[in-house]
């Protein structure tokens, strides 16, 4: 019973959406329409997408450069949860002025580069558990073996580290996916983005606009976390 | 000022309230071995489930239509407003039910590495079903669901888009009163804005003390 519970609110946001006007007292749908799912944007989409895919490459690399480091000295591990626990809001506003003298808002790049920073802590973490599980001594005997810096890392560090690299990409992209305030605050509204479609809906009302925005909103996470977990298996 | 301090006390109780819920029924699913599609909830963004529980459970959404439905109530005035009441039961369901599978996940872990050999000996030694739980399995989860429990409350501490969406406009979290000053007097909003880091620098502190393996 408790394994079907994880359903009920993809069934219901799928009913809700196909519903057309559906007000109370009606329990059931008097009328189902599609006016809902025409009403969705592509804009939307497409910069949660480029986003979430540019913070997925920025925060694993920034988490390889780190993991290190975090793993060495308690002073950088406060500092990367520090980052992790810091309020997004708190981010935006510290963040404005600075991004509004460098030309930085109103701008998508300006809005990937601040979805940098609550994305890098999840990925150092994910890398630097990986990193922990790693025998150093492996790369040492490569190197005695007579390989190069750059095949130590190709054939034996690189794939060793390889599942915290995907961990810390998938929390990348769902962290830059969900983010709201700070899209809104460095983005100005000009930078339109799934969470932000989807409370615009929610609060004027359209509830069935925002019942198909949040199902496409939840598609992708959901698919990625499938997918990274069978990949174990 | 006073606002502040109010606003700074229902987010502790939100934070509070909602890791306290999560960890119960996280920990209670995973040693009753409920074995449930954990991705789903645990992907599904805060925003979502926000959406999916005002639909429900507003005065006029689909909970409320089938208990009028059935005679339980006269309209939907009479329904308890649990979305957008003085206390933010609305905003601590959604945090509850989304940080439920990941307490229950990070308890399965532990429980799959213990296999139950403790709890065979404390059987043995003459220990109750509720002894072995209270003496012999809760301590062992705690160095790992303590610090969990910090990162969840520090998290719901943080966040602004769930309490913007259900929230009422008084008493709100300290990010939406933050956000309301940042377009009114954007030097209370930076004031509140180095508050909440400064709160989180310590939280994140003490997740780092309590934590020992990395």
């Amino acid at each position: 019973m408790v394994r079907y519970v994880v359903w009920v609110p993809v069934v219901f946001l799928l009913v809700r959406s196909w519903a057309g006007r559906w007000l109370w007292p009606d329990v059931i749908p008097p009328e189902w329409s599609g006016r809902a799912w025409g009403a969705v944007r592509v804009e939307p989409v497409v910069n949660s997408l480029g986003l979430a895919a540019v913070a997925m490459i920025g925060a694993v690399m920034l988490g390889l450069a780190l993991a290190g480091a975090f793993r060495r000295s308690a002073w950088v591990r406060w500092a990367v949860l520090t980052m992790a626990l810091l309020p997004p809001l708190a981010m935006g506003v510290g963040l404005h002025g600075l991004f509004l003298r460098l030309g930085l808002t109103d701008s998508w790049w300006g809005v990937a580069l601040v979805h940098l920073l609550p994305t890098t802590p999840y990925a150092v973490m994910a890398v630097a558990a990986s990193l922990s599980r790693f025998d150093d001594d492996l790369a040492a005997q490569a190197r005695t073996l007579g390989a190069s810096g750059w095949q130590v890392w190709r054939y034996v560090k690189g794939p060793a580290l390889l599942p915290g690299i995907a961990t810390g990409a998938a929390f990348a992209f769902v962290i830059s996916w969900s983010q709201y305030v700070l899209t809104a605050l460095i983005g100005g509204g000009r930078v339109l983005t799934l969470p932000m479609a989807l409370v615009g809906y929610q609060k004027s009302g359209d509830e069935a606009v925002a019942a198909a925005v949040a199902l496409v909103f939840l598609g992708a996470p959901v698919m990625l976390s499938v997918w990274v977990e069978r990949g174990w298996e | 000022m006073g606002e502040i301090l109010g606003s700074f006390w229902f987010t502790i109780w939100l934070a509070g309230a909602s890791t306290g819920l999560a960890l119960a029924s996280g920990v209670t699913l995973a040693l009753r071995g409920a074995r449930v599609m954990w991705q789903v909830p645990l992907a599904m963004p805060h925003l979502t489930m926000a959406v999916v529980v005002v639909h429900l459970l507003a005065p006029s959404g689909l909970v409320a239509r089938m208990v009028f439905w059935m005679g339980g109530i006269g309209g939907p005035g009479e329904f308890p407003d649990v979305v957008q009441d003085r206390w933010g039961m609305g905003i601590i369901l959604v945090y509850a039910l989304k940080e439920t599978p990941f307490f229950a996940l990070m308890a399965m872990t532990v429980l799959r590495r213990l296999s139950g050999e403790y709890g065979a000996v404390a059987a043995t030694l003459g220990a109750g079903r509720w002894q072995r739980l209270r003496y012999v399995t809760l301590p062992l989860l705690a160095p790992a669901m303590v610090p969990a429990a910090l990162l969840v409350f520090g998290f719901v501490f943080a966040s602004f888009d769930v309490p913007f969406l259900l929230g009422r406009t008084h008493p709100a979290v300290l990010s939406v009163v933050a956000q309301r000053y940042f377009v009114s007097d954007r030097e209370v909003a930076l004031g509140i804005s180095v508050g909440m880091g400064l709160f989180s620098a310590g939280l994140a502190g003490l997740y780092v003390r309590l934590r020992t393996e990395w």
